[in-house]
């Protein structure tokens, strides 16, 4: 049967209102590698589950976005959040042996006190060291987990657990479920972006879609704890091309387009929507352009501000840029933003100047975060969640310093609906275990997740011939530190 | 499409229990059920166990008998009459699990659940599991077809006899004519044309390739053309390309230790080999389950079949995980999973915890192939602590090379010695500067037992001396010279400092004046040069005075060292500035020759990334694994296959399995392997397989929309000794492959083309946007580089620290065909990884196909596509003609078609419009660039 060649359009009447719409946009095609957004959802995807992306929650939400604050390498319970007296009483003797516990391989059994000194803060009275004097103040802000624990004993693992839910298989990341069951507040800006995320230990694992549609993986600036230029690949036009120049080509482009879509749709009777797609790449890159630069500029901010997150000072600068843009993103409607500090926690020894240089870097910038969103009424529905990979034992390794340790750390929630001023859960009297109030990774997803509105067992993807879930086949909300 | 009924027909099949209990039932049981456990399950179980919970607990479910009796992840939750046998009374009693978890139940509602289970477990309650929407009958065929061996169904009869071409296309028709459709019309030549060269060689058609089949559009020059592409070296370049996204290949292990893997470029250029050579496929399977354990007849073979295995160990693996059998358990799984996948289209890997939720794998068989594959070697030591390290088995290498090696070797040694006495002598130069006296250890006068050493670097002479952190107040050392003039003096003592030597070693310089002592700190670098101390000044009134150093170790506590002393003429200058700097080019020219050489260096010696059998003693049978976790065993499995597709505990007289695995993959009966393969090539051609789920056969992948044609195919492709070159020819003569892709009927009555009325529009692979734009750029580099494309990377291809590439290769500024780009994971070029290249995380036989802003922003901005927008723009800018012509050329090249009058017209008026302002060259590279950003540059028709 004859069907028209669609070839036969080419002769066309050159104006086209494509090209006159991105002509309204306006000039100034900057661009923003944004890789996370705005693809077209596949098939599979709205087949996907009971949640849909960017639908409702499966209840109401206390948080619309979350602020991810990754201390990479493991920062030390007892030394941080956890006061353990007996642990400065008994320094250097035995950690009694208790049947079925993790073996810490190269840890002696020898006892470590913390070096630091902890105070009283706050209405709740929370004892805090003096690594973190600026936090401290937040404490009836904060919600404690002290009865953390995960899986793996090495950083990749433990590194990835923390951030997908698995120790061993590449799952997707929880900003990527996040922004898979929410979408995002702003179609011109990705959905899930990571500050300076780790290079090594999983890498890009760790803010990736995996299986999940590849829109949801995280725009990365920066990387391993350094912002960089605090922009993204191809960001920029090359500089040799006028903006003058640029226009035109994209002038040009946009009537190749037109011609090459209407000639589809004029053959098929309707457009193509893979086609169609591609040529909105171009006008939603054009779109981002007008947005992104502005938010990722930090120069707009006060001089006030600057100080506050403790930019432009040594040593806070580095983070505090981080935790400031965080607040911008979040303030632009990014759902989940991942702030990393470089691999920088894990003090095997030369723990007291570790952990002072380190907690340093980001004691002002955390708290300079919290003030601000408080201030700007956004931590009510921002989740701000702070924490590493694992803690570390309560034994020395060498005279200074403390090995890895999944069995028993310390995390904390603020603001989003989570209980102010309340510590759940504790390790034993050295800080070596969770003892009370056990947390596993997957509970502290599951109460993430639920905060958020969504059911952790109700958000699923199908892939592989089965659903998958963020916290596989566990997971546990935290009731106890949910407002 | 849901197909759990059948699912749930096969579990309960296999727990063997239908049991029609409340017709026979004691009404005195069914009372003691409805008065003391149905309440207590109501109020304690339901919530997580019953309907409304989704998925309920552990998949367990006890709102209903069918619920229990088929049981969840751990089986079925009671047995009847078996109190203590029963995991559900396990959990009342918090012996295992602890439920329910909010606290024990009182002990006589335990004791209740007890009774009952004592007396029958009488439940009156009906029901399924079914999921109400679950479409049984059609279900049960669609398993009957994926577990049956394909046969030559007959051919159909259609119609329009005039319309097909070959057999399949009758299949096709068939279908079309049944759902009262008509095929779209044939594609405009040049169409399909261009789609059958990026199909079969990923460019596109040169212009005049085209024009000649323009010219004459016959079968016979399309079956020419077909031969042509099948010939070339290009078929295996993007063939080999579909198989290595099955084989989630790459160049690093990514994950927590991303270990470079300098050797598995060959496993890639053997697959590429292997469909440009036409192994049959059968055999190209079978070696890479088990080519080590085949015999060869030639060394060459030997390497060939070793690399080949390369696809078990190409997988993703946590190599810092401590636990090391957990470790091998996930290496199986990942090996399980890849050969399940790629091979056989099932999704084994759900089977490590439970028997398969949906299709017919119970875990006894994933533990019998796991038992084959734990008996395997992946990984083999540790590269450092806790870090596991791979398998590298030596290849067989001409004699001259390894010569050459070992001669490059040595020369490298040699260079590196004397760039060493090079700088040695810079520093010497100041040291011991012109006039001075060195006195060597050597020559010094020694009380005590003093130990010679050379392991601290440099030193001077042929090594120093120290106390051995023993005889503390025993030992000294004398150090005298002559002074041969008169004039101030400096005495300097070199030595390593460093931590662990001595902070307070008493150092005494004897003169005709007298005595003076300091103590020394050797904890540290000494101050001059890093490598010696001052330790006293002494002003000689004539010739000839004679002066000593002392050192001694009494008070001290680590080591105490002596290299040497020197006795330096205080004068103004005391580095002597000509033999200094003469010193220093010395070293600059050593360090240039050792450069020379290292970047001259011959390759490494050659070793397969593959995997080998474990020693006889570690092969063994594997025990389940309880819901999967690596140490809590169950019962032990012999080795063998899946028992749907006719498998079973195998005989394996020797070795871990994998031959006996390889040859019941590739049985000619078996009825997935050939399936799966003819469906992913008719994937490629066709962008959608007849199942459309390439990597999933099972209950849970997509129905085929033409069964009897995929078992034909397959069936004819297992009957011509798995040849791929004969089934994509088939295919790409048939009328169906050269159909257009726009079909105004068929959008209505067959939305997703589920018929293939008409050719899925596709879009360019990453691949083919980046090849065809150096192609364009005529900077396409086609010939296999022969050489690792992560040469020169160190241990990890990427740095943890600072997140960079720790090899020298700009991946950029790379010309090759995208096939031989290094694939570091966590770092896959961008040219990739944007336009959705399979991440060799895990088994991808259908990638992603997803727009988005990312692409166009590299397109438009990534300095390496304009820069070939500039080559290619400048080669037709140049060409002779009038711009018109020159336009048309660069569009036929592009696009593979002639654009039209008012294409052209607007093209100059561009051009015109852009040279006034910026120059002709300018104008022309900025027109390509527009080119390859446009929407018809990254789609296929």
């Amino acid at each position: 049967m004859p069907v028209r060649d669609p070839y036969a359009c080419h002769d066309f009447a050159p104006a086209t209102t494509r090209r006159a719409a991105l002509q309204t946009l306006g000039a100034g095609f900057g661009s923003l590698a944004l890789g996370g957004m705005c693809a077209d959802l596949t098939a599979a995807e709205a087949a996907a589950g009971p949640v849909t992306p960017g639908s409702l929650t499966h209840h109401a939400a206390r948080a619309k976005r979350v602020i991810f604050l990754f201390m990479h390498g493991g920062p030390a319970q007892m030394d941080t959040f956890e006061q353990k007296p007996l642990l400065t009483r008994d320094d250097g003797k035995s950690l009694p042996d208790r049947p079925g516990a993790l073996k810490f391989n190269d840890a002696s059994s020898k006892l470590l006190a913390s070096p630091w000194k902890f105070k009283r803060y706050g209405q709740c009275g929370k004892a805090v060291s003096d690594l973190f004097p600026h936090v401290a103040e937040h404490v009836d802000d904060i919600a404690f987990l002290h009865g953390m624990h995960s899986r793996g004993q090495s950083h990749g693992q433990a590194v990835c657990m923390l951030h997908t839910g698995s120790d061993n298989l590449p799952r997707p990341s929880v900003g990527a479920w996040v922004s898979y069951g929410l979408g995002t507040e702003n179609r011109d800006l990705p959905s899930f972006i990571s500050l300076a995320p780790p290079g090594g230990h999983g890498g890009p694992r760790n803010y990736g879609p995996a299986f999940l549609p590849a829109e949801h993986q995280a725009t990365a600036i920066g990387r391993g704890g350094r912002l960089g230029a605090g922009t993204v690949k191809h960001l920029a036009r090359p500089e040799a091309l006028s903006e003058d120049r640029r226009a035109a080509q994209l002038g040009l482009l946009a009537d190749l387009n037109a011609d090459y879509s209407d000639c589809i749709a004029e053959a098929a009777g309707q457009p193509d929507a893979a086609v169609e797609g591609a040529v909105r790449g171009f006008e939603l890159a054009h779109r981002m352009a007008g947005v992104a630069p502005d938010v990722l500029d930090l120069s707009q901010e006060t001089k006030e501000t600057h100080a506050l997150y403790g930019v432009g000072e040594k040593p806070t600068d580095g983070f505090g840029r981080e935790c400031l843009l965080a607040r911008r993103l979040c303030e632009a409607g990014v759902r989940y933003v991942q702030v990393s500090t470089g691999y920088d926690w894990d003090q095997h020894g030369g723990l007291k100047k570790g952990h002072e240089a380190n907690a340093g870097k980001v004691d002002r910038p955390i708290a300079g975060l919290l003030t601000d969103l408080k201030r700007r009424g956004l931590l009510e529905d921002t989740l701000v969640v702070w924490g590493g990979e694992f803690g570390r034992t309560a034994t020395a390794q060498g005279k200074d310093g403390r090995d890895h340790n999944p069995s028993g750390f310390t995390m904390w929630m603020a603001g989003g609906g989570a209980k102010g001023g309340h510590s759940h859960g504790a390790t034993d009297e050295y800080g070596a275990y969770a003892v009370e109030g056990r947390t596993h990774m997957h509970d502290l997803h599951a109460t993430m997740l639920h905060l958020l509105g969504l059911n952790h067992e109700r958000l699923t993807y199908r892939h592989a011939g089965r659903d998958f879930r963020l916290t596989d086949v566990a997971g546990r909300v935290v009731n106890e530190v949910i407002a | 499409m849901s197909r759990r009924s059948l699912v749930l027909g096969l579990t309960a099949g296999m727990v063997g229990w239908g049991l029609g209990v409340a017709e026979a039932a004691d009404p005195a049981d069914v009372a003691f059920f409805e008065t003391k456990i149905r309440p207590a399950l109501v109020e304690h179980c339901l919530e997580c166990h019953g309907a409304e919970a989704d998925p309920p607990d552990g998949n367990l479910r006890l709102d209903l008998r069918a619920g229990w009796e088929i049981g969840g992840d751990s089986g079925p939750a009671l047995t009847p009459g078996d109190v203590d046998g029963s995991v559900l009374m396990e959990a009342l009693r918090y012996e295992t699990y602890e439920m329910p978890p909010e606290g024990k139940l009182p002990d006589h509602v335990v004791a209740d659940f007890a009774k009952w289970i004592e007396r029958g477990a009488v439940d009156p309650r009906g029901g399924t599991l079914e999921a109400p929407d679950a479409p049984a009958a059609a279900n049960v065929e669609i398993d009957e077809w994926t577990y049956r061996t394909p046969t030559a169904e007959p051919i159909p009869a259609v119609r329009d006899e005039a319309w097909p071409r070959t057999p399949a296309d009758r299949f096709i028709l068939a279908r079309l004519e049944d759902a009262g459709l008509t095929p779209a019309a044939d594609a405009p030549a040049a169409t399909a044309f261009r789609r059958l060269h990026f199909d079969l060689s990923g460019l596109p058609p040169d212009a005049d390739a085209l024009a000649e089949f323009q010219a004459d559009p016959s079968e016979a020059r399309w079956a020419a053309a077909v031969d042509r592409l099948l010939a070339s070296p290009r078929f295996g370049q993007t063939w080999g390309r579909h198989w290595l996204d099955v084989a989630r290949y790459a160049d690093s292990n990514g994950s927590d230790f991303n270990a470079t893997w300098p050797d598995a470029w060959r496993y890639r250029d053997y697959v590429i080999e292997a469909f440009n050579d036409d192994l049959p496929f059968d055999r190209f399977l079978t070696e890479q389950i088990a080519g080590d354990l085949l015999p060869a007849d030639t060394d060459a073979d030997r390497a060939r079949q070793t690399i080949a295995t390369g696809f078990l160990a190409l997988g993703t693996k946590m190599l810092s995980e401590r636990d090391k059998v957990k470790l091998t358990m996930d290496v199986a799984d990942d090996q399980i999973d890849t050969v399940g996948r790629a091979a056989m289209g099932l999704t084994l890997g759900c089977a490590r915890c439970h028997d398969h939720k949906f299709d017919p794998i119970p875990t006894r068989d994933y533990y019998a192939l796991a038992g084959i594959f734990a008996s395997t070697k992946t990984l083999d030591g540790e590269m450092q602590k806790y870090v596991s390290d791979f398998v590298r088995v030596p290849l067989p290498e001409d004699p001259a090379v390894t010569a050459a090696r070992k001669a490059h070797k040595a020369a490298v040694a040699k260079a590196e010695a004397a760039v060493k006495d090079a700088k040695a002598a810079v520093d010497a130069a100041g040291l011991v500067p012109e006039g001075a006296i060195a006195v060597d250890d050597a020559d010094a006068k020694a009380v005590g037992d003093w130990k010679a050493s050379t392991y601290s670097k440099p030193f001077y002479g042929k090594g120093y001396l120290h106390d051995d952190k023993s005889g503390k107040g025993e030992k000294s050392l004398t150090f005298t010279a002559t002074l041969p003039a008169a004039g101030r003096w400096e005495a300097r003592l070199l030595y390593a400092g460093s931590g662990g030597r001595a902070s307070n070693v008493p150092v005494k310089l004897r003169t005709p004046d007298g005595e003076t002592e300091m103590i020394l700190d050797q904890t540290k670098p000494g101050p001059l040069f890093g490598r010696a101390a001052v330790v006293g000044e002494y002003e000689a009134m004539s010739a000839g005075e004679v002066v000593s150093v002392i050192v001694r170790n009494d008070g001290t506590e680590g080591h105490v060292l002596a290299d040497a002393v020197v006795f330096a003429p205080l004068a103004d200058e005391s580095v002597d500035p000509a033999a200094h700097a003469a010193a220093k080019a010395l070293v600059a020219e050593t360090e240039a020759t050792l450069k020379a050489l290292k970047d001259n260096a011959p390759p490494p010696a050659p070793n397969a990334f593959a995997v080998t059998d474990r020693p006889r003693d570690e092969i063994a049978d594997t025990a389940i694994r309880i819901r999967g976790e690596a140490r809590q065993e169950g019962e032990t499995v012999p080795r063998g296959f899946l028992s749907v597709c006719g498998g079973g505990s195998e005989e394996i007289p020797e070795g871990s399995g994998r031959l006996e695995l390889a040859e019941w993959v590739t049985r000619p009966d078996h009825p997935l392997t050939g399936r799966v393969f003819v469906n992913r090539v008719w994937g490629h051609l066709f962008g959608r397989g007849i199942v459309s789920t390439a990597d999933n056969f099972g209950v849970l992948g997509a129905p085929p929309t033409h069964p009897k044609l995929l078992d034909r195919l397959a069936a004819e492709f297992v009957a011509d000794g798995w040849r791929i070159k004969p089934l994509v020819r088939r295919l790409v003569t048939s009328r169906a492959y050269r159909l257009s892709s726009v079909h105004p009927d068929a959008l209505e009555n067959d939305p997703e083309n589920e018929l293939f009325a008409r050719a899925n529009r596709r879009r360019l692979t990453a691949e083919a946007l980046r090849d065809t734009t150096l192609w364009l750029a005529g900077q396409l580099e086609e010939a296999p580089p022969g050489r690792s494309p992560v040469s020169g990377f160190g241990r990890l291809a990427v740095d943890t620290a600072s997140g960079k590439p720790t090899g020298p290769v700009e991946v950029n500024a790379l010309a090759v065909r995208s096939v031989y780009l290094p694939l570091i994971r966590n770092e896959l070029p961008d040219a990739l990884a944007v336009f959705d290249f399979a991440d060799p995380e895990s088994v991808i036989g259908v990638r992603p196909a997803t727009n988005g802003p990312a692409q166009s922003l590299f397109l438009l901005n990534a300095p390496q596509v304009r820069a070939r927008a500039e080559a290619a723009a400048d080669r037709f800018r140049t060409r002779p003609g009038e711009v018109g012509e020159r336009v048309s050329e660069l569009y036929r090249a592009t696009f593979s078609r002639d654009p039209s009058e008012a294409e052209i017209r607007r093209a100059v008026d561009y051009l015109d419009a852009a040279a006034a302002r910026d120059g002709e060259a300018v104008a022309w590279a900025d027109f390509a660039h527009v080119l390859f950003c446009s929407a018809e540059f990254r789609f296929l028709d």
